[in-house]
């Protein structure tokens, strides 16, 4: 009768980790949201080829 | 070259993989934020936007008029075109536009990156960006 309860444990713990595997990738999904931000005639520094394009918003003071 | 520490050692650490870019958000309640960006532009227009930059991220908060006149003396700037162009405001417009696209962006503090579109809010560690700025390295070569 023991027995039987462990085995039958098993698969809803394989379940428990889909949920989480599930969430964490979508929660993943939405850090990954691109925002569109022209880069215009803004001062820049470095290749306008670059892979990577960091545009920074900033206040001097 | 960035704000902060973390961005200048990316910007050494990636050479020729990022390339950089400045947009204004001068907070409108702070005495210097507009005069302190209309003086990093109208370095700009004398090609040594990147010498202003630095010296207004050191300086701040210390950014009356005279002190910037001084920093563009120190970055070796015409001084009579420099005071000239930020006592005209002359990059109001550009300013403003910066602002306009940082409201369309839902933005209200500063410093707020963007990675290749990818926001990041406020200066965060050199780990945190290093990670984005890999994935998109990554990306970029599949």
């Amino acid at each position: 009768m023991g027995d039987h309860q462990i085995k039958k444990g098993k698969p809803m713990k394989k379940f428990f980790v889909l949920i989480i595997l599930f969430l964490a990738s979508s929660l993943s999904f939405a850090q990954d949201k691109r925002y569109e931000a022209p880069v215009g005639d803004s001062p820049g520094y470095g290749q306008a080829n670059a892979p990577v394009t960091m545009i920074e918003f900033i206040d001097y003071q | 070259m960035g704000v902060g520490p973390a961005v200048d050692k990316l910007l050494k650490d990636y050479r020729g993989k990022i390339r950089l870019v400045v947009k204004m958000n001068p907070y409108k309640y702070r005495d210097f934020s507009h005069t302190a960006a209309e003086a990093a532009l109208a370095a700009s227009d004398q090609g040594k936007f990147w010498e202003m930059h630095q010296l207004l991220l050191k300086k701040s908060p210390q950014l009356d008029r005279n002190s910037l006149i001084k920093y563009a003396q120190e970055s070796g700037l015409d001084v009579k075109r420099f005071t000239e162009s930020l006592d005209a405001k002359k990059h109001a417009n550009t300013i403003e536009r910066d602002k306009q696209l940082a409201i369309s962006l839902d933005l209200y503090e500063t410093p707020v990156f963007f990675i290749n579109g990818r926001k990041v809010t406020g200066n965060r560690a050199y780990e945190y960006f290093k990670k984005i700025i890999d994935e998109e390295i990554k990306n970029e070569k599949r």
